[in-house]
């Protein structure tokens, strides 16, 4: 389930359309009273809430830190923003303080993955071979393109493209000013592009 | 309005993120460049591409493990509160201090019996390491007889486990011996025998706790085989490991070296999270 203006806005969405109109309020503001109960320990609301959160988060995490580490990250991400829940002083949107919570963990567990002494372990069975390209489709380049990225451009890419926040969101869940957005994913997208055509797609 | 300043604001532009100024100003210089409209093209089929990407599914039963942590981590932290309630009120009565240090001393002797017993495992757990990869089957008779172990089927085990143990599921590098229930004092855990394919026997426990204490205070090395955080310790010229498997831990005693513990952890994952 979409934790907020997420995929199901970006199908329709486009840079001629404004992704706030088409993002799904309804959704998006029944987060609210369930923050809110949990934060006063209602164990059934933190229940809904966790549903309603799990699978944004996950996704987001498994292509932060691949698929043999994420439920363990996704879980500690979970973790953390139950324990911290009544920190949560309602400023931003809940998603945009949770997302923050996630990609944080994340990029802990990638700087802690990087100093263990078996990192040679560590890697994601994958498969380079060069005439294997042509077979592919799309999307699985671009899942090996993201694979390649720098971290923090894979986050400003994977939040603004998946999860659909918009600028000031992602200064938010980021921590980095609003400017720096911009340009970070204008980095990011040149070096998808890049990669991409190391794969093989002339993009 | 120039390339540069143009390609500087191409993704806020993309975004929809900039000011009707700004923007009019960008499309006006986009009918005249190639290499500006080819950029801006790229960004859309990338944004389109990554719309269409799969959507992995959460693994099941992610929540009632993240509960059983936070209810651990509430109770001791209402242990810790009621510990100091009790200070306080020792303070000002002497008959319930007399009450609490009985309390005390009985938790004490508790606690004393149970780290006797903690203790009496690691040896145990310790000499089980030594001997399993010289004589495995001498081993695994001394830890049967102390831990009351119990062969079963894998349905049989199941059944008392309520949970179905862990096997491997992929390649057929492993054949599976004999499977035991064994009762410890840390837990009551699934011990399943194996030959790998040179013939030679491998012990897989699966249990509730990430440090049962059985690798007592042997140099550990944290490390990460296929990608799963891991805990080994060498004994002799063999190893001995522990990592999460879906909701529990496994461990394994008498693998060769760590390219056969990175192969164990990838052959035990289900095959939607490889």
């Amino acid at each position: 389930m979409a934790l907020g203006p997420g995929r199901n806005s970006l199908a329709t969405a486009s840079n001629v359309v404004d992704r706030d109109a088409v993002a799904c309020p309804s959704e998006c503001d029944s987060l609210e009273p369930i923050v809110l109960a949990s934060q006063q320990g209602d164990a059934k609301a933190q229940r809904e809430l966790y549903e309603r959160c799990e699978q944004s988060v996950y996704r987001l995490v498994v292509r932060m830190v691949g698929v043999q580490a994420a439920p363990d990250v996704a879980q500690d991400a979970f973790l953390q923003t139950f324990r911290s829940l009544r920190q949560f002083s309602g400023r931003s949107r809940f998603e945009t303080w949770l997302y923050r919570l996630a990609v944080n963990e994340c990029l802990q567990f990638l700087r802690r993955a990087r100093r263990e002494p078996c990192e040679r372990l560590t890697r994601e069975p994958e498969d380079r071979s060069p005439d294997k390209a042509d077979h592919l489709q799309h999307r699985e380049l671009l899942e090996r393109a993201l694979a390649q990225l720098d971290p923090d451009l894979r986050s400003v890419f994977l939040l603004r493209e998946i999860e659909g926040l918009s600028y000031r969101e992602l200064a938010e869940a980021l921590e980095i000013p609003e400017g720096t957005v911009a340009s970070r994913l204008n980095r990011a997208r040149t070096e998808l592009q890049r990669l991409l055509r190391e794969l093989g797609w002339e993009l | 309005m120039n390339c540069s300043a143009v390609q500087h604001n191409l993704s806020a532009y993309h975004d929809n993120e900039l000011s009707p100024d700004l923007r009019a100003a960008i499309e006006e210089h986009l009918h005249t460049c190639h290499d500006c409209t080819a950029r801006l093209a790229a960004f859309r089929e990338l944004s389109r591409v990554a719309a269409d990407l799969n959507d992995p599914t959460a693994p099941s039963g992610m929540w009632e493990e993240l509960q059983t942590k936070l209810q651990r981590q509430a109770r001791r932290g209402e242990s810790s509160r009621s510990r100091t309630a009790t200070t306080t009120s020792m303070r000002r009565r002497l008959a319930t201090a007399a009450i609490v240090l009985l309390a005390l001393s009985a938790a004490l002797g508790i606690w004393r019996y149970q780290s006797s017993e903690q203790r009496q495992m690691r040896v145990a757990f310790g000499a089980f390491l030594d001997q399993f990869p010289r004589d495995p089957i001498a081993a695994q008779r001394t830890i049967v007889t102390k831990y009351d172990g119990q062969a079963v089927t894998l349905d049989e085990a199941t059944k008392k486990l309520r949970y179905r143990p862990a096997l491997p599921t992929s390649g057929d590098a492993l054949r599976l011996e004999k499977m035991y229930i064994l009762r410890m004092p840390c837990c009551t855990c699934v011990e399943t025998i194996y030959k790998n394919a040179d013939g030679e026997t491998l012990a897989v426990f699966e249990h509730h706790d990430e440090d049962p204490g059985w690798f007592s205070n042997r140099p550990t090395i944290r490390a990460h085989c296929s990608g799963k955080p891991t805990s080994i310790v060498q004994v002799d010229n063999h190893l001995a490991a522990t990592w999460k498997n879906q909701n529990r831990y496994l461990t394994v005693v008498g693998a060769r070296d760590v390219e056969e513990v990175a192969s164990l952890i990838a052959g035990f994952q289900q095959p939607d999270t490889q």
